[in-house]
């Protein structure tokens, strides 16, 4: 049944009809593109190494600081080392160092989920900044190899145990 | 996929962290992208979109204080802009089907990802190109509209309330 409470929806045309302006080039394809933006991020990596080294240095602090026995501070590096772990897994993997994401994406999923970051919680934590750390000072691309599988494999290992998980 | 020009198109990149919006920048120019606006923060966005003709809005969801989310819910509600109906990717680190659902209903026309590759946002480009949706007014959306394509052979039951009268 209808619900008569409710208009009925309003249909809109989209006037911006991108196909007049954006024409297909016959003949080529896309990956002629895709290797030229590439080549430009590939411009960016260096940056990204550097950035990833100062963001490991301000995660040890925020740790430090979520360490605290000073609430506001505990409070200010939980929020620190949220914020990095969200850029930082934005960014690693456009940039060949896709632990970097998941890593990343696993601490902020790991802060979301608790409210209170007692010692066992800080624990977990501590894991993940060290993980982090580990790849940037080792620069471990890609997978990583038999050194990322033993990496995320002990980091999955303290996940399991108190049943979070990447 | 088919490759498409895209160098009279004009997009828009929101994300408050620099080296982000030059990265954008850099994978958008290597896609064929000339004319292409960078904003820090969505109220300097919202300016862009007030005053410039825009083909695309390409926003990072997690900035603080204003999320991605308040500037696409700006920039539907403002009925007198040229650009109430431009078209937004969502860029997020966080994707899942809850914050699909949430950006979706928000009024955003695709959703990305992070990380970003070159691969995967020609795709959602060429998506938007090849797609266009209409726009859908109701109580309480307004947005492209969240059918995307007409199934002829579905033949479930169909739920919104003028396709039961």
């Amino acid at each position: 049944m209808a619900d008569e409470t409710k208009p009925p929806p309003e249909f809109i045309e989209n006037p911006h009809n991108l196909q007049t302006k954006a024409k297909v080039l016959v003949g080529r394809t896309p990956e002629e593109l895709f290797k030229l933006a590439e080549a430009r991020v590939e411009k960016l990596k260096d940056e990204f190494v550097q950035i990833l080294k100062k963001e490991c240095d301000r995660l040890a602090d925020f740790l430090t600081k979520a360490e605290s026995k000073v609430d506001a501070d505990r409070a200010a590096g939980i929020k620190g080392l949220r914020r990095i772990s969200h850029e930082l897994r934005g960014q690693g993997g456009t940039f060949g160092y896709p632990l970097v994401s998941q890593i990343g994406d696993s601490m902020v999923k790991y802060l979301d989920a608790n409210e209170v970051f007692n010692d066992a919680e800080l624990k977990i934590v501590r894991a993940h900044v060290d993980a982090i750390r580990a790849v940037s000072a080792a620069d471990i691309k890609g997978d990583g190899g038999d050194v990322g599988r033993a990496l995320m494999a002990e980091l999955m290992r303290i996940l399991d145990k108190v049943g979070a998980a990447i | 996929m088919k490759l498409y020009d895209l160098s009279k198109l004009s997009v828009l990149i929101v994300d408050d962290n620099k080296f982000m919006r030059s990265t954008m920048f850099q994978v958008l120019y290597g896609l064929g992208v000339r004319n292409c606006m960078q904003a820090e923060n969505p109220n300097v966005a919202i300016s862009y979109v007030r005053d410039s003709p825009i083909d695309i809005v390409i926003s990072d969801w997690d900035m603080g204080p204003k999320s991605g989310l308040d500037l696409v819910r700006e920039i539907r509600a403002a009925a007198e802009s040229q650009n109430r109906l431009v078209s937004i990717i969502m860029l997020t680190g966080n994707a899942t089907r809850r914050n699909v659902t949430t950006a979706r209903d928000s009024g955003i026309t695709e959703f990305l990802a992070k990380p970003v590759s070159a691969q995967s946002l020609y795709a959602r480009i060429v998506e938007i190109i090849e797609n266009p949706r209409q726009f859908v007014k109701t109580g309480d959306y307004f947005g492209p509209d969240r059918r995307r394509k007409k199934d002829e052979d579905y033949e479930g039951p169909k739920r919104r309330s003028e396709d039961q009268e």
